[in-house]
């Protein structure tokens, strides 16, 4: 849990930071709280700066997101109601740390939502006078994290999620290139 | 305008994180979960890939593969996950300073 705390409260504090300048002190931290989805959040903030329309941001929203439809599924429960009710807290680090688990999902998901809120809170608050987190160079860390849980995983599946995430980056919007890998191998391991 | 972004993301963000728990029912087909086994090493190696050199819809080598390179080192020497992720950090904010 300590290494998503870690990760999540800088990139909080980056999208509180930016999202303080486009709508103020309050909506960012209730956004944060209700949408906990970062990379979703921070294409609304920068749909709205440049005036676009609301259908344009919740449009690349449902674009960066559509990964949640295939990683929910998989999410263990008794019924569909406990899933549905862990999934709340589905964000790509809890996910991967959950490795299956509802408890841990839940667990890593109040993490995330902890820290990432609170990262926002401190981004309103301070604002420019901390430091970049880049200087930082915690944008590595959600990648290592992902790494370290792949490390037991390494396979073809691997592999070919690896290539098709790489290939499809430039071509698809941010956000599908990680679904159309899952989909692909998901669907090769099904039909052998 | 604002507020009404902040509560249609909201309930975006809710609804696609449960309307597959929901819809699937309470009982998951066995070909659902040979997929779903088989999407998974890809769903996370997509993530390291897009992590380590996406920058929205550009692919960019940055300090930050520098960083994952000595993480995976950590990894492959069965390192703790706290000294991968904090030597990936560490190693590209020195390439960066």
């Amino acid at each position: 849990m300590l290494p998503i705390a870690v990760a999540g409260l800088p990139d909080g504090f980056a999208f509180g930071a930016l999202a303080v300048t486009v709508m103020g002190h309050v909506a960012p931290v209730v956004m944060s709280a209700t949408a906990f989805s970062g990379t979703a959040q921070f294409a609304t903030i920068a749909v709205l700066r440049e005036n676009g329309t609301l259908g344009a941001a919740l449009l690349s929203a449902l674009a960066l997101n559509a990964r949640y439809l295939a990683m929910s599924a998989g999410v263990p429960g008794p019924t569909r109601w406990a899933r549905a009710r862990a999934c709340v807290l589905l964000t790509d680090a809890a996910w991967a740390v959950a490795g299956g688990s509802r408890s841990r999902l839940v667990g890593a998901g109040a993490t995330d939502l902890a820290s990432w809120t609170l990262g926002t809170v401190v981004g309103v608050v301070a604002g420019g006078a901390l430091a970049d987190p880049q200087a930082l160079g915690l944008d590595a860390a959600f990648p290592a994290l992902f790494m370290w849980l792949l490390r037991d995983q390494l396979g073809w599946q691997a592999a070919l999620g690896a290539a098709v995430a790489l290939a499809l980056t430039p071509l698809l919007a941010p956000g599908l290139p990680i679904l159309v890998a899952g989909l692909v191998a998901g669907a090769i391991t099904a039909a052998r | 305008m604002t507020w009404v972004a902040v509560l249609a993301l909201g309930a975006l963000c809710i609804f696609m994180r449960v309307a597959v728990p929901l819809g699937l029912g309470d009982r998951r087909p066995a070909w659902l979960e040979r997929a779903l086994a088989g999407a998974q090493p890809a769903l996370l190696a997509a993530f390291v890939v897009v992590g380590a050199v996406g920058d929205g819809q550009r692919v960019v080598v940055d300090e930050r593969l520098a960083g994952l390179l000595v993480a995976g080192a950590v990894i492959a020497v069965r390192g703790s996950l706290l000294l991968a992720v904090l030597s990936a950090a560490a190693v590209t904010a020195l390439l960066r300073a």
